[in-house]
């Protein structure tokens, strides 16, 4: 089966930079390449040496390497560890006069890669700060107790303006992550993952219905074909595609529904 | 064809695997022939499921039987794989990611040995490095199924001549395939989709999306298994 290129379909997470594995070290050209090639009008990414590393030196190099790419957008990366650094990375890519806003438009948390779970006083501390820029909030989730889903509920439910986008919707664990978008409107389910287990996405949607969950990819470090290939599979109704596909995505991002002249 | 789909009931999460929701995906996806084993050889009994495999087989020519052995109940293995080399099956594997075992169990060097006199060919989840320790020397084609995140461990083990073939299932890396084939030759990979427990769209993506020529694409989505396993037409 061929996918359905009309669907213009938004990437609500994608990634630039290295990776520890043999694998292509793909630019922002590979990526805006393979988008083409696969229907994929718009990505939101963030920078692998700014959740493997240094947050900041990773949001300065995804500024260089989006720049000229006006399909691909950046989620500013914070590193729990550091809330001051965190919160003049908010600002230095989200506040009013920032030269960066036009590209940023999200925030990206990583659990395990930082060593710290969302519920922790930091990560309240930071999504409230987020609270001010009214932007989505990413956050890596999988079955571990370091990178449940449930660890971002309390930060959903203390600040309701703000979508926080269960990454992965938990991985292996997606019941789980299911189960959390229950328990707060602005919480998002988002798909990519190594396991493409067909219920997966039934399941987000019965959980959640169709206006919260999220294509994503995991681009690039995994191929955007994985992801597009695995949602022809999840026998989601015209209406549903359109949402998950990208619908969604523009009504979070509407930077991108902008750029795309469709706002 | 597909070297990696299941069927039957799946008691670790809510899943559909059955076979006649095998058999609409195939259909949907047009793969042609699928090597599938029961459920309930991995989770009850092996013996049980291997004949269910055989059944499912006989009625529906598009399935291919695919026999296994629980290392855990480990009697009578000489005698099952006997019985299953004569019903036709070629194609056997273990499942250690769900029993329990590891590959330095000694039940495990055991059925390799009746599996090398049956003349099999060997499909397992697994560390790379760890298989080819566990099946150095062995005569059995060995594939294995590996995350790419083990790429590493998998292109050094190939690099030392280590003969593996390698499921393409987990290999969702970009430029993943292309290194394989260009390092080591097209007859290494050989799809499979772990239909269907995973999306079979995703895994034919894979293929049809990677920067492949028609030839190599065509052995690794069915020749490298077909000749593997003695079926070229």
């Amino acid at each position: 089966m061929t996918h359905d290129r009309s669907l213009s379909i938004v990437d609500a997470h994608a990634h630039l930079g290295r990776w520890p594995y043999p694998i292509r070290q793909g630019t922002a050209a590979d990526l805006a390449a393979e988008m083409q090639a696969l229907g994929v009008v718009a990505t939101v990414t963030s920078h692998s040496l700014a959740i493997y590393y240094d947050a900041v030196e990773g949001n300065a190099a995804l500024a260089a390497e989006i720049r000229d790419f006006p399909q691909i957008w950046g989620y500013v990366s914070v590193n729990l560890n550091y809330p001051e650094q965190a919160e003049g990375e908010l600002e230095r890519y989200l506040g009013g006069g920032s030269p960066f806003r036009h590209k940023f438009i999200g925030v990206k948390v990583h659990q395990s890669l930082s060593r710290r779970r969302f519920d922790t006083p930091e990560a309240m501390a930071i999504a409230r700060a987020v609270d001010r820029y009214r932007v989505p909030v990413l956050v890596h989730t999988f079955g571990s107790a370091l990178e449940s889903p449930w660890n971002v509920l309390p930060a959903a439910k203390a600040n309701p303006d703000v979508p926080f986008i269960l990454g992965h919707m938990g991985g292996e664990a997606w019941s789980e992550g299911a189960r959390v978008g229950r328990e707060a409107p602005n919480l998002y389910l988002e798909l990519c993952s190594s396991w493409t287990d067909p219920e997966k996405v039934r399941a987000a949607i019965d959980a959640v219905g169709p206006e919260r969950v999220l294509f994503g990819t995991d681009a690039n470090l995994f191929t955007l074909a994985h992801m597009v290939g695995a949602l022809e599979d999840a026998g989601l109704s015209g209406d549903e595609l359109r949402l998950v596909m990208g619908g969604n995505a523009r009504r979070l991002f509407p930077d991108v529904a902008r750029m795309l002249g469709e706002e | 064809m597909d070297l990696d789909m299941l069927a039957g009931s799946w008691p670790i999460r809510p899943a559909d695997i059955s076979v006649p929701r095998l058999l609409g995906m195939m259909e949907h996806h047009e793969v042609a022939e699928g090597c599938v084993a029961s459920a309930r050889g991995i989770f009850y009994d092996d013996l049980a499921g291997n004949s269910e495999t055989l059944a499912w087989c006989e009625a529906e020519p598009r399935l291919v039987p695919v026999g296994t052995i629980d290392l855990r109940r480990f009697t009578g293995y000489r005698d099952e794989i006997r019985r299953l080399t004569a019903a036709g099956v070629k194609l056997w594997r273990l499942f250690p990611e769900y029993q329990g075992w590891s590959f330095d169990h000694a039940p495990f060097r055991r059925v390799l040995s009746a599996l090398e006199d049956a003349g099999a060919v060997l499909f397992v989840y697994g560390q790379p490095s760890v298989v080819a320790a566990a099946t150095a020397g062995a005569r059995v084609p060995v594939i294995v199924g590996t995350h790419f995140y083990q790429m590493a461990d998998l292109l050094a083990l190939m690099e030392e001549g280590t003969h593996f073939y390698v499921s393409t299932r987990q290999l969702h890396g970009p430029g993943v395939l292309e290194t394989l084939v260009s390092e080591f030759g097209p007859e290494r990979l050989i799809f499979g989709s772990g239909a269907p427990l995973s999306a079979l769209g995703a895994a034919l993506k894979g293929i049809t999306a990677a920067d492949l020529a028609p030839d190599v694409r065509q052995a690794i989505l069915g020749g490298n298994l077909r000749r593997l396993l003695g079926r070229e037409p």
